[in-house]
């Protein structure tokens, strides 16, 4: 699993704000707990992709719109024909209703890590007065989940030449050892690096009391603005609608 | 060498969280959230193993949170790891971001209780902490409920009613259940590797 | 100003060991340079964080005393008011910075301090500026190199502004490329009137900046020393004080090390090796072996790929090629059992609770055993503590006992020795010499002290390539000294690139990619009308079925929507075909072009190493099995899955339980597919690396057939050839059989989906669940998508195949090109000097260190025995390779600075072969200069005395030289490259054993036709025959490398042994005369 954690955003056609891709996020996450189905949602969703486009990844967008649009043509055709065999319609449903629900949410979150820098999404965070002692975790999950990745990889290695396994057959037949020999060398590393980082960090002025300033220029323009109300009228003209027709769905 | 017993020290002991405190509970909240994917992602190849993920990561992960509060020492390394497995794990599940941060309050509220000082309170609060794993499958409980209106609509009214024997509700308790249980069986092996390793090494 | 009043620390706390220093009273003036050194443990690393205070309010424990640096009580004050006047860096470039990019962690010190943003641009415009850090703006931390992750700590903190500057340890994971930069950092940093205090190991590289050297031991300061009464230092007393060598050329081989192993059985050896990661092939190394018992060291610049080497070696990462132990080949999980590497973060392969029971691990060795491995390791006393609570040292030495416990032949270690003093080094050398004996170890490694303590034998890796494996003894030893101390160029670490799979190619389509895009389109769209036929049937079957007559005013629509469908599927089709086609062949063209540009750019030397036959390979096939994936895979297989997607569709709308098994189906015949890919790429390396070796030995076998014959080696030479189309058959077939059984299974399930949809469908109509309309429609669509399947995987085998040829190709070319400047000849004359000219080739160094000028209109000999080097010197001349070490300049200008064109105008290089173009004579000679009228030429080619026999040959100066070639005598040959020097007319000429073939008859006028070339030229000959240079103006006598004498011939001869020699023989062969001959 190789999450490109560096966010590029340097072929965008405009540059968002990353509180508006907070934004769509949240609006993702409001629209998916009403709906799952119908026009409304394949809207969203172009709404979505189309905010992902202009952000540099018009690629991603197109392949994401496009895995939507079947998914959904699939599951009205599935509800449509009706047939035989219910239990089989009802899995069918149930899976395209997950990939529904939660395709809109995965883009948005795509959106935020993949064309966001670390640095922007922080200042973005911090300039929303979010309280520090949550910004600096944030920032330390990031930092540190490549050098997880990194450490697990040389575990893996190291335990090739030990003739310790990781795989299904070790964790059952002796579990205990297996858990042991996974986490004892990768807790001990990252710890040692832990404390370095901290030592490193703190010698070199980070306080928590003391308020830092941002290199990075997070500002909201005028695309952020009309994205975030376009994003806000969408989710509460779904929201409205679905309550006002009540649980059937659209 | 010049060595020499050191009696006292001069160290900021107070309970406000520092930024040396947040850059572990981050570091750490890394390592947990890391293990627990690969956890989830490596078997949710088989589905039934899928749904025992509360049970395998409190396995798994419980070393990691014990690590973690007792590292820090203080109020708020567990809400910390909470609310980052709360933004990774329940994303855009409103709800169940909220029961998450809930649960890791309530692992606070137990290691309180133990005035810091209690091993075993720092244990057990992991019980507490662990029913998070049972927040990302909220939606699905809400949305049953709404599947099951449509389900009645098309299917007819005897068909919902087989439905209903796999009721959400007792999904739901099962999974609790499986989270408690593989909180408690993690715990067992986090104060075994603690005592065995990090203890004798020296780093806790 | 820093000053420390009677400062003394321990280290409390629940970590505290209890260590610390004492009695400290230090003074350090403003703007000085001091270093810290001495033993481990003596304190240095304490002294640098009491100066920046993370001792005590980071590492707590107990301080007497006061600290204070400027107005500020370091002691007391706080870390965030302490930051602004102390900068630190790290001893790990790893584990120091806080940000994910590199321009954020330059600016984080400016960020915590809460500066303004327009002053932290201004700041961090003057880091870049002053440190040079351009190339390593916007980059993710994570892929650059650990000098660069260093150079960033250090412009971070020269960002932040303090007065004083701390760094513990920055060389200690460095290269020798990144230590060069680190001290030029410091020199800046010096010069800005900064103080700096440094606490180091490695001494030599601070010796001209650091002011003062404070030696500390077991928490004392002990001595300070001024940097020349350091240097006045004999190395007994250094070594006594734990300190490491303070100048590289006084390095010495260690003589203990004994007898270096050769030849007997390698203990390994590879042939082929090649590992790819990402989009780019990193490994290519053509054969290897290690001799047994050996201690190999493996030097090298950072990211050349010594890593990835080892890693390969130990089958820890997937790679090419077939690797041998001990003679037997090995699959990587084999050699994972046989093997072990020491990491450089040892913290990684600690699994135990205690030392004794990780000696045990997995390891089928008695508990006495283990003890006496510990013992020997002089870890006797730790049994039974934690590893993790072991110093750096110890846990490397658990390390290597697991490693003797568990019996392992090869021990690979990283980097072992870069946090050790001394003392450290000097001991963990020892182990490895007493380990010789049953274990043979590889060190990847920086460090040139330890190198001379221990090694046996050196391998130099370059770009994953081997530039040479030497054995260490003084030659090997002088070798390497200078490669540590030579210069290095500065070179960023490329940006990882992470192209998919049409990535690659469609990266040299340039502006055709819209050709590409737009056949694709237009297939698809063809494809599509392709299959709406098929509704038009159904409505006539559905009619049938319904009963309903079928005439021909009913059928009429649906027979139109076939013809029209059938017609613009053929449209699309084939304008989509010419679209593909004129994208693939520009494609191929832009891929030729950029690989000829690179070819270009090679040494000549390289060139021909590469052989004909690989180049041509190159070249022709290799770019035109590209063509058919280009042309052919992407637009058509585009189109060729997006048809069956779509019907599978349209097929759900219709019935989707048969779309449901038929989606079944095809899962299970891609999931086939694919486990013949992954188990096919696991052998395209080892089958290239054959096919290529099947193609060298043909072309071998073909050119020298004529020898063979002569010297009737058929019988061998044959068997040679039989033996390599075996090889590569075997390979083949080996490839194939694994491929096969999954071929044959996908091959069945997409042309048969109907075998299986048949009589489902069938029970389902019966069962009155679906119309049978609808079911013949459903099998209708099944029809189509089997077929184009098939097309589909058939082409798809070929991406990744042509993914690797294409790696392939850029790593054949990816060796450094020739070092030219950009500059005319702007020398003040034609004379040429080498300076301290060194130069290595392969394994061999064969030019150790020539000095020698070549006056101008002189003429200059080179003489020596064959191997001495004399043709090496004339080909570098002509900048044939670039020189390892040393400077060739011309009237001043060295070689590096002019282009390849102005130095080809200024040097003729006459050598004893000839290439003859498919041309005229005329034209042949006319190549000396291009811009000669005809009457130039042939005024040249009387002077070079070959007017004469060109005339008699059937048309003159028109014969084509094919012809004429074969024809003319090796004299004959030798006049013509004369004429085309003579009418190049270039200032310097170089004579390669030019009168090799001196016949009798016209050795007269061979000589008229030098002494014309010569005049008022600068002359380097290179001869065998001493008659011919006996009235040069200088002769050098060269002997192995290097150079034994220089003078005239009367001087030669009373000063020189060597020459003496040579001369005899050559005099004595002159008297040869045959039997019953006539002398000449």
């Amino acid at each position: 699993m190789d999450i490109s954690l560096y966010g590029d955003d340097s072929k965008a056609l405009v540059h968002f704000d990353p509180r508006t891709k907070l934004f769509i996020f949240l609006a993702c996450g409001v629209t998916s707990m009403y709906t799952y189905s119908g026009l409304y949602i394949l809207l969203f969703t172009g709404a979505v992709c189309a905010v992902l486009a202009l952000s540099g990844k018009p690629w991603l967008a197109l392949k994401a719109f496009f895995a939507f649009s079947v998914a959904l043509y699939i599951k009205e055709a599935v509800d449509h024909t009706g047939s035989s065999a219910p239990a089989v319609v009802l899995i069918v449903s149930v899976l395209t209703t997950l990939i529904l629900y939660s395709l809109p949410t995965i883009l948005s979150i795509v959106l935020i890590v993949q064309t966001t820098r670390i640095s922007q999404f922080l200042s973005a965070l911090s300039a929303m007065h979010l309280p520090v002692n949550a910004v600096i975790p944030i920032a330390m999950l990031f930092r540190f989940i490549p050098t997880v990745q990194d450490e697990w990889n040389g575990i893996r290695k190291a335990m090739a030449f030990r003739g310790i396994s990781v795989n299904f057959s070790s964790v059952l037949r002796h579990p205990w050892r297996t858990i042991e020999y996974v986490l004892v060398p990768l807790l001990f590393s990252t710890i040692g690096v832990m404390e370095e980082l901290a030592a490193a960090a703190l010698a070199r002025g980070m306080d928590i009391d003391v308020k830092r300033s941002s290199y990075e220029e997070v500002r909201l323009h005028a695309a952020d603005y009309i994205v975030m109300s376009i994003f806000a009228a969408l989710a509460s003209a779904i929201v409205i609608l679905v309550s006002s027709k009540g649980a059937a769905g659209i | 060498m010049a060595r020499k017993e050191v009696t006292q020290t001069t160290q900021q002991s107070d309970k406000k969280l520092r930024t040396k405190d947040l850059i572990y509970a981050g570091a750490f909240g890394a390592v947990y959230i890391v293990l627990m994917l690969i956890v989830v992602l490596g078997t949710s190849a088989i589905p039934v193993l899928y749904i025992l993920a509360p049970f395998t990561v409190g396995v798994v992960c419980a070393t990691v949170y014990e690590l973690c509060v007792l590292k820090v020492h203080k109020f708020g390394a567990a809400l910390i790891l909470g609310v980052l497995f709360a933004l990774v794990a329940c994303s855009g599940n409103v709800l169940g971001m909220i029961l998450a941060i809930a649960c890791a309050l309530a692992a606070e509220f137990i290691i309180m209780a133990g005035h810091y000082k209690s091993r075993k309170m720092f244990l057990l609060s992991f019980l507490a902490f662990n029913l998070n794993m049972v927040c990302p499958y909220t939606m699905l409980y809400f949305h049953r409920d709404e599947f099951m209106a449509r389900s009645v609509s098309f299917y007819g009214q005897d068909y919902a009613d087989q439905l209903a024997k796999y009721a959400a509700g007792g999904l739901a308790f099962i999974q609790i259940g499986l989270a408690l249980a593989g909180a408690a069986v993690g715990v067992l092996i986090a104060s075994g590797l603690i005592s065995k390793h990090f203890e004798k090494a020296g780093i806790i | 100003m820093i000053r420390f009043k009677n400062v003394s620390f321990h280290y409390g706390g629940e970590q505290g060991t209890g260590e610390g220093v004492d009695n400290i009273d230090l003074t350090i003036g403003t703007g000085e340079v001091v270093v810290l050194c001495g033993p481990s443990g003596c304190g240095k690393t304490t002294l640098t964080r009491l100066i920046n205070g993370l001792a005590p309010h980071f590492y707590p424990g107990e301080l007497e005393g006061e600290v204070w640096v400027d107005s500020l009580c370091v002691s007391k004050a706080s870390l965030t008011e302490i930051s602004r006047l102390v900068g630190s860096v790290f001893q790990n470039p790893k584990s120091q910075f806080f940000n994910t990019d590199t321009t954020g962690e330059l600016v984080f010190g400016c960020e915590n301090f809460g500066l303004e943003r327009d002053e932290i641009k201004r700041r961090l415009d003057k880091t870049v500026g002053d440190m040079r850090l351009d190339a390593l703006l916007g980059r993710n931390i994570f892929e650059l190199s650990g000098g660069e992750k260093q150079q960033i700590a250090c412009g971070s903190v020269y960002t932040a502004r303090p007065e004083v500057f701390v760094l513990d340890e920055p060389s200690s994971n460095l290269d020798k490329k990144a230590i060069t930069r680190l001290h030029e950092t410091i020199r800046r940093i010096k010069e800005s009137g900064k103080t700096i205090v440094i606490s180091e190991h490695r001494l030599y590289y601070l010796m001209d900046l650091a002011d003062r050297f404070v030696y500390l031991d077991d928490g004392y300061i002990v001595r300070s020393f001024v940097p020349d009464e350091l240097k006045k230092l004999p190395d007994t007393e250094l070594a006594s004080l734990g300190l490491r060598c303070i100048d590289l050329h006084s390095l010495m081989r260690n003589p203990l090390i004994g007898e270096i192993p050769h030849g007997g059985k390698p203990v390994l050896e590879t042939v082929d090796l090649s590992c790819n990661r990402g989009s780019s092939q990193i490994l290519d190394i053509d054969r290897m072996s290690f001799p047994a018992n050996s201690i190999i060291a493996m030097i090298g610049d950072n990211g050349c790929g010594k890593s990835t080497l080892t890693e390969s070696l130990c089958g820890v990462i997937p790679s090419g090629g077939s690797i041998a132990f001990d003679g037997v080949y090995l699959t990587d999980k084999e050699r994972a059992k046989r093997s072990f590497l020491v990491m450089q973060d040892v913290n990684r392969q600690l699994f135990s609770d205690s030392v004794i029971e990780e000696v045990m691990l997995n390891a089928s060795v008695s508990r006495e055993r283990a003890e006496q491995v510990l013992d020997s390791l002089g870890l006797g006393e730790q049994l039974d503590r934690h590893p993790a609570s072991l110093s750096g040292g110890q846990k490397q030495r658990v390390a290597i006992a697991s490693a003797v416990c568990a019996g392992k032949e090869i021990l690979f270690y990283d980097e072992p020795t870069s946090g050790l003093d001394r003392g450290g080094m000097e001991r963990f050398a020892a182990i490895l010499r007493r380990m010789q004996d049953t274990v043979t170890s590889v060190i990847i490694t920086h460090d040139p002290e330890l190198i001379l303590q221990c090694c046996t034998h050196i391998l130099h890796v370059e770009n994953g390539r081997i530039l040479g494996f030497y054995p260490l003894n003084d030659e090997g030893a002088a070798r390497m000294r200078w490669y540590f101390l030579s210069e290095s160029e500065e070179s960023t670490s490329k940006r990882r690139e992470k192209l998919g799979m049409f990535g690659k190619v469609l990266q040299y389509a340039g502006q055709w990619k819209k050709y590409t895009y737009i056949a694709a389109a237009l297939m698809i769209v063809g494809a599509l009308c392709s299959a709406v036929p098929y509704l038009g049937v159904y409505t006539l079957i559905d009619r049938v079925l319904a009963g309903e007559p079928v005439n021909l005013s009913a059928a009429m629509p649906a027979v139109v929507m076939v013809l029209v469908f059938g017609v613009l599927y053929a449209i699309t089709y084939t304008v989509g075909l010419q679209f593909s086609h004129s994208a693939a062949y520009h494609t191929l063209e832009n891929l030729r072009i950029s690989l000829q540009e690179k070819l270009e750019k090679q040494p000549l030397g390289n060139v021909q190493d590469l052989g004909t036959g690989a180049v041509k390979k190159l070249f022709g096939d290799d770019i035109e099995s590209i063509e058919l994936m280009l042309a052919h895979v992407i637009p058509e297989g585009v189109a060729n899955l997006a048809v069956p997607a779509v019907i599978l569709l349209v097929l759900i709308a219709v019935d989707w339980q048969m779309a449901l098994l038929t989606v079944i189906l095809l899962g299970f015949g891609f999931s086939a597919s694919r486990q013949m890919y992954t188990v096919g790429m696991d052998r395209m390396g080892s089958y290239f690396a054959a096919s290529k070796r099947l193609n060298n030995t043909i072309i071998e076998y073909v050119d020298g057939m004529e020898v063979v014959r002569v010297f009737n080696r058929e019988g061998e030479s044959g068997k040679h050839f039989e033996e390599s189309v075996n090889g590569y058959r075997d390979f083949a077939l080996a490839w194939y059989k694994v491929c096969w059984p999954w071929m044959a299974l996908y091959g069945s399930l997409f042309s048969n989906v109907v075998l299986y949809s048949l009589p489902f469908g069938a029970l389902m109509v019966v069962m009155g669940y679906m119309p049978l309309g609808r079911y013949v429609l459903a099998l209708c669509l099944s029809f189509a998508i089997g077929p184009m399947l098939m097309r589909t995987l058939a082409l798809i085998g070929a991406i990744p195949q042509v993914n690797f040829k294409i790696q392939a190709l850029e790593k054949t070319l990816d060796r450094p090109p020739l070092k030219c400047g950009a500059a005319e000849f702007e020398g003040t004359d034609h004379s040429v000097r080498f300076k301290e000219v060194r130069f290595a080739y392969k394994s061999d160094e064969v030019l150790k260190g020539i000095s020698f000028t070549a006056p101008e209109g002189k003429m200059t000999a080179l003489v020596g025995e064959s191997g001495s080097g004399k043709s090496t010197i004339a080909r570098l001349l002509s900048h044939y390779y670039d020189v390892s070490a040393g400077e060739i300049t011309i009237g001043g200008q060295s070689l590096r600075d002019m282009t390849l064109d102005a130095l080809n105008r200024e040097v003729a290089y006459v050598s004893q072969e000839l290439f003859l173009f498919n041309k005229s004579i005329l034209e042949n000679i006319r190549v000396g200069n291009p811009d000669a009228s005809d009457e130039e030429v042939r005024e040249a080619a009387k002077r070079a005395q070959c007017d004469d026999f060109i005339l008699r040959l059937p048309q003159g100066y028109d014969t084509p030289a094919g012809l004429a070639g074969s024809r003319l005598s090796g004299g004959q040959r030798q006049r013509i490259a004369f004429a085309r020097v003579l009418l190049k007319d270039a200032p310097i000429i170089v004579l390669d054993e030019a009168t090799a073939f001196i016949d009798p008859e016209n050795e007269q006028k061979m000589n008229e036709a030098i002494a014309d070339i010569i005049s008022n030229k600068t002359v380097l000959v290179i001869a065998h025959k001493l008659s011919s240079i006996v009235s040069a103006d200088k002769i050098i006598v060269l002997r192995k490398g290097k150079i034994a004498a220089e003078g005239t011939h009367e001087e030669l001869l009373g000063t020189s042994e060597d020459y003496r020699r040579l001369w005899a023989a050559s005099e004595e062969s002159r008297g040869w005369v045959l039997k019953g001959g006539k002398n000449t």
